[in-house]
């Protein structure tokens, strides 16, 4: 039973690292309020990258920081449209990911050496802390990039935290952005560079993903996770904090899926494939207090001139 | 009444306004053109190649262009009710889980149909049996939303998942819509829906053309007349617009958000039904692959104008036969049909900002002169569940 | 009237120019049109639901038509198409028929739209391969059998003797009549030659080409104890790969095979070569010795298409491999 949860857990932080670092930033950026659908786009594009330049340098960090770039770069496309040009968000996010899905496929086939082995991330336990029963496994025996990732959520979730100016400064731009324009903050700018954040954020999970766990890229290979970062974060209500505690569910309720045939639980394979869905939705539905949405959410800042 | 023609072309004919929407559309449409000829320059394919292979394969070639509006008309009535709920402020991303469950529902009435059943009769049922199963499905993200102020962003895609899910299960036993399994090698698919409850060929000599088309264009007139014209409609905008000041005002706002949205769910479902009904008339486990994304995608970029609707549908409905076409005759990889669709989408949705709306104010004897700085139109125009409330 | 940032006389230059260039273009492109060619070759359209570079069934596929492009140009002029939704096969198998003396299908799930196509282009001839095996074949439409549990029983018997801890299992795509016939031949070879092995109730994923899901998957079935795993997965391959190198553990590969090099978690591969398939279809054809029946390739007949390879040097291994396809081929033992 031990065994079994313990494997549990494994599965559910390994699942749950690439949704909870595109969750983290996405919910900074919705805050600010700019909804992100193209976080799916940003972590495909950040694997194809990372792979690509891990095989040609052999160094997986080089892949890594590649990835990075590459969902940066994603970003600049999305901020640029839904920020600066006020196009639609959620139009611009579903056709930049649909963009980025096919762009991929199409540059793998014509870059990607399938022969070339993919130089992976290697495992690092941490000494006495990943002996710890149950939950060392699942929390200390990563990737380095792994912990380099928490670091970094961390890092976000304690500098935009509400006690902080700049998470003041993103709540505000989220909420009303004309007063907060008034003001003085620099709306365009802070939503802009949220969004950058996102795109980097989602280039280092879809490194995470194609580098540390399955150690190469094949077609679509994010399968949605992008998506459910961006439930993650309306089912977390926009508290950064909160956003951590939900993506491990989502990773559990993934994780799920497989660890019930393997216990030989025998379930229609329907049942399981929409297993973390129907957990989410319960989870989601669950939530006694009306969700709450920063006001501003998909709203384009215009200065409305003459006052 | 006969609508007026928009200012800029009323007078004598001159060039088009690249700020009409409708030649900005043109012009996003030559640009996402320009985009796919360049991409398959790079997989080997010359701009003639490339561009008689488009033509050949849409408006040169009456089947692929019969199929290609069955496609347009199924996403028609996905947009169709994707607008609706927009109006109300909610955002329906849930369209491919009720395509599946209308095509669930259509399926159980249409195998199970009486072989003798009038068209007039089984036509209809099925359709309505399509609408409900989609409807029920969209009540459920309508029923949280209402009574648990959950986000529907977040339970129509959830829900999406778990409705192809049910789809595949549906398809895998017998016991539910699976054809009787005679050896091991049944496929896990329905029968054929009985003769009566297919959608009927229109007719078109050489064409796959259904009855789909005028189902989705009265599907589009209801839409419209609902929206503009009725009282139901002018709430909904309400709603959309200020749910605060349409409560102060008695408005039922969870009565019409739940409205609104089931109504996506019922077109979505019609959708569903629509293309099971066509050939080969059975349902399968991946028949509702990519409809939703692209029926939401043209809810959103026609504005609130059904006629772009109409416009948009059918562009991308073109999209696929072309696609099919460039790969064939052009050895075009796949996959630049499917970025081209993405361009035309990104360059609709980033240059609609820049597309003049038509002057709404009546004319007056000294016109006032406007506020300077952009005009705030767009600010409401681009923003759609934007204004909205504290209280969801 | 909100300023522009060009003149209005600009803008509308614009507009017509772009307006010209797109008319310009098309007009040249109908004016290219090369027209048909008759020159004698057999026209054949392949048709690839999947992507072809699934590392499956559909790569497979496409192996041969690059090799039938390559060798036989001469002859035969093929084109293909792939990755296609369900809902536009009809429209593509249509496109193939009407450019086409031979319209070949690959996957099972294009059955009814072949059947439907089929019947409305009695002109021209159609191969449906991995199809249902029991379907009834038409006047101009015949149907090819992989036999895909013929290398699965092979890989149980691989499995078997290769596990240490006694403990094997399968994962498959999809819930697909072929892909659970094939686990159950997987366990039928398994137990041919050790009848007390254990094997784990087969996965089915719902997704061939996950490779994040495959990979828990297989560190699920790792995990309780199961050491060698054998798949009908595409692009989800890569993930089992990655379970089975942190589990220590061993993956059977196929239906193409890749290397058995130094420390590979890979046992052996079946190999489907649904190439072959394509290429038999095309002799039928052009020697006028095409039939409309159901046609099996693989172990118990004298067409190709079914092999395993052996990553092991273990000559014992090797001869129970051997006396598997054996029985095999005589029919002396059914995979399911």
């Amino acid at each position: 039973m031990i065994h079994t949860l313990t494997e549990l857990l494994v599965m559910s932080v390994a699942l749950g690292i690439p949704i909870l670092v595109a969750a983290t930033a996405e919910a900074v950026s919705e805050r600010a309020g700019v909804l992100n659908m193209s976080v799916e786009g940003m972590m495909i594009t950040g694997c194809l990258a990372s792979v690509l330049v891990a095989v040609q340098t052999g160094s997986p960090w080089a892949g890594v920081l590649a990835g990075a770039l590459a969902g940066v770069l994603v970003g600049a496309l999305q901020g640029l449209l839904s920020v600066v040009w006020r196009a639609d968000q959620i139009v611009t996010g579903l056709a930049i990911t649909m963009l980025a899905l096919a762009g991929t496929v199409f540059a793998a086939r014509l870059l990607l050496d399938r022969d070339a082995a993919t130089p992976g991330l290697g495992r690092t336990a941490v000494p006495l802390l990943s002996e710890i029963p149950v939950v060392g496994r699942a929390l200390f025996d990563l990737p380095l990039l792994g912990y380099v990732l928490f670091a970094g959520v961390a890092a976000v979730t304690v500098l935009t935290s509400r006690r902080t100016a700049w998470g003041l400064a993103v709540d505000a731009v989220g909420e009303d952005a004309v007063k907060a324009d008034w003001a003085g903050l620099p709306v365009l700018r802070i939503r802009y560079l949220v969004v950058l954040l996102v795109g980097g954020a989602g280039g280092l999970s879809g490194a995470y993903l194609a580098l540390a766990q399955v150690r190469t890229f094949t077609d679509h290979m994010t399968a949605g996770i992008g998506y459910l970062a961006v439930v993650a974060v309306i089912a977390a209500r926009w508290r950064t904090g909160r956003v951590a505690l939900v993506a491990l569910v989502f990773g559990a309720a993934q994780a799920l899926q497989f660890t019930l045939p393997a216990m030989g639980v025998s379930v229609p394979v329907a049942f399981l494939v929409a297993l973390p869905y129907v957990l989410a939705l319960v989870a989601v539905a669950g939530l006694v207090s009306r969700s709450r949405r920063p006001s501003a959410l998909t709203v384009p800042f215009v200065r409305a001139g003459g006052g | 009444m006969i609508p007026r023609l928009p200012a800029s072309l009323r007078s004598l004919p001159g060039p088009p306004d690249p700020r009409h929407p409708l030649s900005l559309g043109l012009l996003c449409g030559a640009g996402a053109l320009l985009f796919t000829v360049l991409m398959a320059l790079t997989a080997g394919s010359s701009p003639g190649t490339t561009l008689n292979a488009l033509w050949s394969s849409t408006a040169g070639n009456t089947f692929a262009l019969g199929a290609a509006v069955n496609t347009a008309a199924a996403i028609l009535l996905i947009a169709c009710g994707f607008v609706i709920a927009y109006r109300a402020g909610l955002v329906n991303v849930g369209g491919e889980g009720q395509f599946a469950l209308g095509a669930i529902g259509a399926t159980a009435v249409g195998v199970h149909l009486p072989e003798g059943t009038p068209v007039l009769i089984a036509l209809p049922l099925t359709l309505a049996a399509a609408a409900l199963l989609g409807a029920v499905w969209a009540a459920i993200a309508a029923g949280l939303l209402v009574r648990r102020g959950v986000n529907e962003i977040i339970t129509t895609l959830l829900l999406n998942f778990v409705g192809l899910a049910l789809l595949m299960l549906v398809v895998h036993y017998e016991q539910l819509l699976r054809q009787p399994v005679t050896s091991a090698e049944t496929l896990p698919r329905s029968e054929p829906l009985v003769e009566a409850a297919r959608m009927p060929l229109l007719g078109v000599s050489g064409s796959p053309l259904t009855v789909a088309v005028v189902v989705a264009l009265l599907g589009a007139a209801g839409t419209a007349f609902l929206l503009k014209r009725t009282a139901t409609g002018l709430r909904l905008s309400a709603v959309g617009h200020n749910p605060h000041a349409s409560r102060r005002l008695g408005v039922r706002v969870g009565g019409l958000r739940f409205g609104g949205l089931t109504a996506a769910g019922a077109f979505a479902g019609v959708a569903g039904g629509t293309v099971v009904g066509s050939a080969p008339y059975v349902l399968s486990d991946d028949i509702a692959a990519g409809y939703g994304f692209t029926g939401l995608v043209a809810g959103l970029l026609a504005r609130g104008s059904l006629l772009a609707a109409v416009a948009i549908t059918s562009a991308l409905g073109l999209l696929v036969a072309g696609g099919i076409g460039m790969q064939m005759a052009a050895g075009v990889p796949a996959t630049i049909s499917q970025m081209a669709e993405a361009v035309l989408v990104l360059l609709v949705a980033g240059t609609a900002v820049l597309v003049r709306a038509r002057p709404r104010a009546p004319r007056r004897a000294a016109p006032v002169p406007p506020p300077p700085g952009p005009v705030p139109e767009t600010a409401v125009q681009g923003s759609g569940p934007a204004e909205k409330e504290a209280l969801r | 009237m909100p300023p522009h940032t060009k003149s209005p006389r600009a803008a509308r230059a614009t507009a017509w120019a772009a307006v010209a260039l797109t008319g310009s273009v098309a007009l040249a492109a109908c004016g290219s049109d090369p027209g048909e060619e008759d020159d004698g070759k057999l026209s054949v359209g392949v048709f690839l639901p999947g992507s072809v570079t699934d590392t499956g069934f559909m790569q497979s596929a496409h192996a041969g038509v690059e090799r039938i492009r390559e060798e036989r140009s001469g002859e035969v002029d093929i084109s293909f198409v792939e990755e296609v939704e369900a809902p536009d096969y009809e429209l593509v198998l249509t496109r193939l028929a009407g450019e086409s003396e031979l319209v070949v299908s690959v996957g099972g799930q294009t059955d009814s739209d072949v059947r439907a196509v089929a019947a409305a282009n009695p002109g021209v001839t159609f191969v449906e391969i991995g199809g249902p095996a029991d379907a009834e074949p038409m006047d101009n439409l015949a149907y090819y059998d992989p036999r895909q549990p013929e290398g699965e029983y092979l890989s149980g018997v691989v499995a078997a003797l290769v596990s240490e801890t006694g403990r094997i299992g399968f994962i498959g795509g999809a819930e697909l009549p072929e892909i659970v016939n094939a686990a159950h031949a997987f366990e039928n070879g398994a137990r041919s030659v050790d009848p007390d092995v254990e094997v784990v109730q087969p996965q089915f994923m719902g997704d061939f080409n996950d490779p994040a899901k495959a990979m828990q998957a297989a560190a699920a079935n790792y995990g309780v104890g199961v050491d060698v795993l054998s798949q009908i997965l595409n692009l989800g391959k890569s993930g089992l790969e990655q379970a089975a190198e942190e589990a220590d553990a061993h993956v059977i590969g196929g239906p193409v095979a890749a290397d058995c090099g130094e420390g590979s978690p890979y046992a052996g591969y079946v190999l489907t070569d649904i190439g072959t398939q394509i290429e038999y279809a095309i002799d039928a054809v052009l020697t006028d010795t095409w039939e409309a029946a159901q046609t099996p390739f693989g172990l118990t007949t004298d067409r190709e298409g079914t092999d395993f390879v052996l990553c092991s040097d273990d000559p014992e291994l090797a001869e129970a491999l051997e006396s598997a396809v054996a029985d095999l081929a005589s029919g002396a033992v059914e995979p399911y």
